[in-house]
């Protein structure tokens, strides 16, 4: 790594470790955030051209822009068309890309130089929004870890959360060649049942919407022991069957006994380094009322957008996401993304992708079908 | 702009304020229309400014009674009039909303665009451009186009084969408008009329005045073909609304997205006409010769134009268009050139206001290609800089991609328009015009091929979203796939000579 | 003009020292063009930099063509693109109606040496700006050009000819960049005191030239920049292929 490079990293992780406590609505750190997002903005505008062509063309760069808030974000979709990297991307210690439907379409790949700072971003946050009441809990894993994808933000992070803070007695249930294993769940949470001892879940939503097929078919029921929670990331959205997050957590208690307040949403994206979280767990550990909001931690920050002027759009009103994460030093300080939401004085709420658009007439609008086929 | 005086704005409805339950309060306005005598409990309202749209609550049982109702008016009295009779009477009350002054068209003027969101002047320029599409000369053109004789429509008429033949038309048609564009469910009424057919029209939440303004006007003028009329609104689709209905009429005419063709398809049990208007891609293809240091400005005013009008709402409008090398000016530079001419259209007559679906959707498009603009230099993205009012994006190599419209067109660069035509493939089920802008010596060569790949419509590019009177709409017929031809034959008519008792 | 990118050619004196500084102050980033005299040139970018705006100096000679495109890539490499481009360059002259030459003295020389520096330096920065204007359908172009082609008090043939070229090119450039959202005017001062160029321009002309001014008194460099500053403006988005006198109604036309 170049010196500059090694500058701005040591930087991030200083502010990391300072504020490992705080959150995103930490206002009083605002001057500190703003001081280094400015930095690496203008770190990454130097050392990363498809960056600095994509700053110009919003007509933004260091000389003008004063506050992270007018920090272009990145469309996601940048980072599957160019290699946002300021360190040479083949000599990243790890590379993250997106899940890919089909062969031909191309993958965002987010570059880590260095994962000290990924895994840093990481610890803190999970601990604070995840097991604030326990120091290790049993780990359940439903979705591939590290040791099957190795190119996979999801996989990494469900690797360390066992690492740093799963008893012996967790483990992964899905296997490289054998898949999800759901009978050996289903026999695990069992066990746990007669142990009496707490278990967390963790996985892909869909990992769950699976399971829960498996557990309806088998007509499986559990009461998981008391404090035991569930972790989902990732969403409902893209897949062939509709479910919605309120069945989704009907069916958490349903069939493994576990209440709404112990249930977690992640949010995360491989084009970022850190993650979010809802704050039911977090709230209820410090025994105050349930908060089903969203926050991330000291180093991320949000800015909802207009869709139509890209704009932020007023305090409380819907729009697009922007997130602006130090963590993501290497490649670009502040994402894009097609997510709706709103902002809330106790955090965020995630109302979904956006839908593309159904014409008004009988003029045929875009087409995903009619789009792979041209691509054939 | 201008709004009509109160009194002279709804002296109509005073005059029909007991006849269809309109309030007596002035800026309300009757947004349906149906027969004498017929009633209904409630009404909905829609509040637009200073005015109020009444939209009747409608039953299953309700729309019975008045399918009844039109078809025996359609019996006592359309039955008898002659095709000349019918296109008189069309013929005038189109005269009537030609007259600037006339009342119902001061009125459309100032609602629609309220509906709609579109533009005053344009939606002024435009419905009375399409109205003029429908005098009597057009009336004529329409029916001797798809009739070698029209009096077939009237009376059993000799053929050159010997026998007589009768055109019938459906003796009652479901009309499912779509709100796209404003004006266009009249086309499909007069459709019925010139059939001799009674017609119910459901209408679209997205613009449910013209068709309604315009059985009032045909009321003007001769009442008694009027009752054969009922403009309704309804959900789309509700099932205890109009499954009944469907089964009682006589042919469906279905304006709208393919899914809604496709669901009033499977509704229908019996053996009778659908016509299915759907989704449609329409394009533009520029040649060299159109791009001359003289013509090219005139040529991206043409192009402005066809997109701009009603943001591509209309299936006529091109949502691709594919550009010619060799031109004094480059296909990039003709995207730069359509980008300025793009931002006069939207200062002169700005875009309608998006869902917010509309406008993820572009934002999103607009995005894909950004990002591929960064490492692609082929691939450009001109854009308005304020929002999502008009985008062109700009491809090096020939290709086809269909655009989320409302003002945002994909341009292609071919060294020859045939290059592009190989991208036409997957979309062959849904292509319908293409507006073509190239020399004399081509134009046959290039409309057979472009006819090969499904094309059924070409036109002069700037005249995209203007359909002609007797076009082939989406390849077919109109009038002819609508009607019943009744033979008799020569045998039954030399049969006939026989039984006369005078005979020799 | 925020955040707008500003070229101004020949910028480090006089007028054009003036217009930079001023788009300075209305927190433009402004290049400064200079020839030779570097530190002339970043003094203009401190004072720029005073008023919190942004500047940079860059040296090219705007007669060559390779210069010019050098320095819109340095431009282009750092800022992306040019939004306003206000040719104010020219060849060395000096305003001395004693040393003038008369017309029956001037060589074609003197004529190519202004058209040069005038003309060829005004086409060889539009045509490489142009690119990035049609691209971005936006850009200003200001042509500076003089009274003199519509009054010449004094005859200054070979300046005032290249001037007027300068003219011809702007009107022409103004209908066919227009369709690209580019607007193309001049600024005609009239005598403008003090800069190098007139300080050699005699006290007793000056004083001819004031009592037939209707405002009283000669342009300063501020009076210009305030009218190149306009026309770059949103305000005078509808304004092309005009010129615009700044010599305090000395001609009217």
């Amino acid at each position: 790594m170049r010196d500059q490079s090694k500058q701005i990293v040591n930087d991030v992780l200083g502010y990391i470790q300072s504020y490992s406590d705080r959150d995103s609505l930490s206002t009083e750190l605002d001057p500190e955030f703003n001081k280094l997002a400015l930095n690496i903005f203008r770190f990454q505008y130097e050392r990363n051209s498809p960056y600095k062509l994509y700053c110009q063309r919003c007509r933004k760069s260091p000389l003008t822009v004063k506050r992270w808030q007018d920090i272009p974000p990145i469309p996601f979709q940048l980072f599957k068309e160019a290699a946002l990297a300021c360190e040479p991307v083949d000599e990243a210690e790890a590379i993250f890309m997106t899940s890919g439907s089909t062969n031909k379409e191309k993958r965002g790949c987010n570059y880590h130089a260095t994962l000290e700072v990924w895994d840093a971003s990481m610890v803190p946050p999970f601990k604070h929004y995840v097991i604030p009441d326990r120091d290790q809990m049993t780990i359940y894993v439903l979705s591939p870890a590290e040791n099957v994808n190795q190119n996979s933000s999801l996989s990494r992070y469900l690797s360390i959360a066992i690492k740093h803070f799963g008893t012996k007695d967790s483990v992964l249930f899905f296997d490289k060649e054998a898949g999800f294993d759901m009978a050996g769940l289903a026999a695990a949470l069992r066990r746990s049942e007669a142990k009496d001892e707490p278990v967390l879940l963790m996985g892909a939503t869909f990992a769950y919407v699976h399971f829960l097929d498996y557990c309806r078919e088998q007509e499986l029921t559990f009461k998981l022991p008391k404090d035991s929670r569930v972790f989902d990331t990732g969403g409902l959205k893209g897949q062939a069957r509709e479910v919605t997050a309120d069945e989704l957590y009907g069916w958490f208690k349903e069939f493994f006994g576990v209440e709404r307040e112990l249930c977690l949403n992640m949010y995360g994206m491989t084009e970022l380094s850190s993650q979010l979280y809802d704050r039911t767990i977090e709230t209820r550990a410090r025994k105050e009322q349930p908060c089903f909001y969203k926050i991330g931690p000291a180093w991320t920050r949000l800015q909802v957008l207009s869709p139509d002027t890209l704009t932020p759009v007023q305090f409380g009103d819907t729009g697009l996401l922007a997130h602006y994460d130090l963590a993501n030093w290497n490649s670009a300080v502040g994402i894009l993304t097609e997510d709706i939401g709103y902002q809330t004085v106790d955090g965020f709420v995630l109302l979904g992708r956006t839908k593309g658009s159904e014409a008004r007439g009988c003029s045929i609008a875009i087409d995903e079908m009619l789009v792979a086929q041209t691509r054939r | 702009m201008v709004v009509p005086s109160l009194s002279t704005r709804c002296w109509w409805l005073k005059r029909d304020v007991n006849k269809v339950g309109v309030k007596e309060l002035e800026q309300h306005i009757s947004a349906y229309y149906v027969p004498q005598g017929i009633t209904f409990d409630a009404y909905e309202e829609r509040t637009l400014g200073q005015y109020t749209l009444d939209l009747p609550k409608l039953t299953s049982a309700k729309l019975i009674e008045i399918s009844a109702c039109v078809r025996l008016n359609r019996t006592k009295y359309l039955c008898s009039l002659q095709t000349d009779e019918i296109v008189q009477i069309i013929d005038k009350t189109i005269q009537l909303w030609l007259t600037p002054e006339y009342p119902l068209r001061k009125l459309a003027e100032t609602l629609v665009p309220l509906i709609t969101g579109y533009d005053a002047e344009l939606v002024r320029l435009e419905l009375k451009r399409f109205l003029r599409g429908f005098r009597k000369k057009d009336l004529y053109r329409f029916l001797d186009e798809e009739f070698d004789n029209p009096g077939l429509l009237d009376n059993f008429r000799p053929r050159k084969s010997g026998g007589f033949t009768r055109a019938y038309g459906p003796g009652l048609i479901f009309h499912v408008f779509s709100g796209n564009v404003p004006g266009l469910p009249i086309w499909s009424m007069i459709m019925g009329l010139l059939l001799k057919s009674a017609g119910i029209g459901k209408t679209s939440s997205s613009e449910p005045l013209m068709a309604a303004l315009f059985a009032q006007s045909l009321a003007e003028v001769d009442p008694n073909l009027a009752e054969c009329l009922a403009v309704l609104p309804w959900k789309g689709g509700s099932a205890e609304v109009e499954d009944l209905l469907l089964e009682k009429v006589d042919g469906v005419i279905v304006y709208g997205s393919s899914q809604t063709v496709e669901q009033i398809k499977k509704k229908v049990h019996q053996a009778i006409p659908v016509l299915g208007y759907g989704h449609k891609i329409s394009f533009a293809a520029i040649g060299h010769e159109a791009l001359t240091s003289d013509r090219y400005q005139d040529t991206v005013h043409r192009l402005a134009n066809d997109i701009s009008i009603y943001d591509q709402q209309s299936c006529l409008s091109p949502q691709v268009v594919f550009v010619e090398t060799g031109g004094v000016i480059s296909p990039r530079l003709f995207s730069q050139l359509l980008a300025s001419e793009l931002e006069h259209y939207e200062k002169r007559r700005p875009r309608a206001r998006l869902t917010d679906h509309e406008i993820h959707a572009i934002r999103s498009i607009r995005n894909r290609y950004e990002a591929l603009a960064i490492s692609d230099p082929e691939i450009e993205v001109y854009a308005s800089k304020s929002g999502t009012e008009w985008t062109v994006i700009y491809h090096g190599e020939p290709g086809f991609e269909g655009s989320p419209l409302n003002r945002t067109v994909q341009v292609y660069a071919c060294d020859n328009l045939e290059d592009g035509l190989g991208y036409l493939r997957p979309y062959r089920a849904y292509l319908q015009t293409v507006g073509v802008a190239v020399g004399p010596k081509r134009l046959e060569v290039l409309a057979h091929q472009l006819a090969e790949e499904g094309v059924s419509r070409i036109t002069a590019l700037g005249q995209m979203t203007l359909g002609v009177s007797g076009w082939h709409h989406d390849a077919r017929f109109n009038l002819v796939d609508l009607v019943r031809f009744v033979d008799i034959e020569r045998s039954a008519e030399q049969l006939a000579e026989i039984y006369d008792p005078d005979v020799e | 003009m925020q955040d707008k990118v500003v070229l101004v050619t020949g910028a480090s004196r006089g007028i054009g020292k003036a217009i930079a500084k001023h788009f300075g102050s209305r927190q433009a980033i402004v290049i400064v063009n200079y020839l030779q005299n570097s530190k002339c040139a970043e003094e203009v970018v401190r004072d720029i930099e005073a008023f919190g705006g942004q500047g940079v100096a860059l040296q090219a000679d705007v007669t060559k063509e390779a210069a010019v495109n050098l320095m819109l890539e340095q431009i282009v490499d750092s800022f992306g693109t040019v939004d306003v481009l206000v040719n104010n360059a020219l060849c060395h002259y000096t305003f001395n109606p004693k040393q003038r030459k008369t017309a029956w003295e001037l060589e074609w020389q003197d004529y190519q040496t202004q058209i040069d520096g005038s003309l060829k330096g005004t086409f060889n920065t539009c045509k490489a700006a142009m690119p990035l204007m049609k691209r971005q359908n936006f850009g200003r172009v200001i042509n500076m050009v003089t009274n003199l082609i519509d009054f010449p008090i004094v005859p200054y043939h070979d300046y005032t000819t290249a001037k007027a070229a300068v003219l011809g090119y702007s009107h022409n450039l103004a209908k066919e960049l227009g369709p690209f959202g580019i607007t193309v005017n001049c600024v005609a001062p009239g005598l403008t005191y003090p800069t190098d160029s007139s300080r050699d321009t005699q006290e007793d002309v000056r004083e001819a030239i004031i009592r037939l001014t209707p405002l009283g008194r000669l342009a300063g460099p501020e009076d210009i920049a305030g009218t190149v500053s306009f026309l770059a403006s949103e305000e005078a988005s509808f304004i092309t292929g005009q010129t615009i006198h700044v010599d305090g109604g000395l001609t009217m036309t």
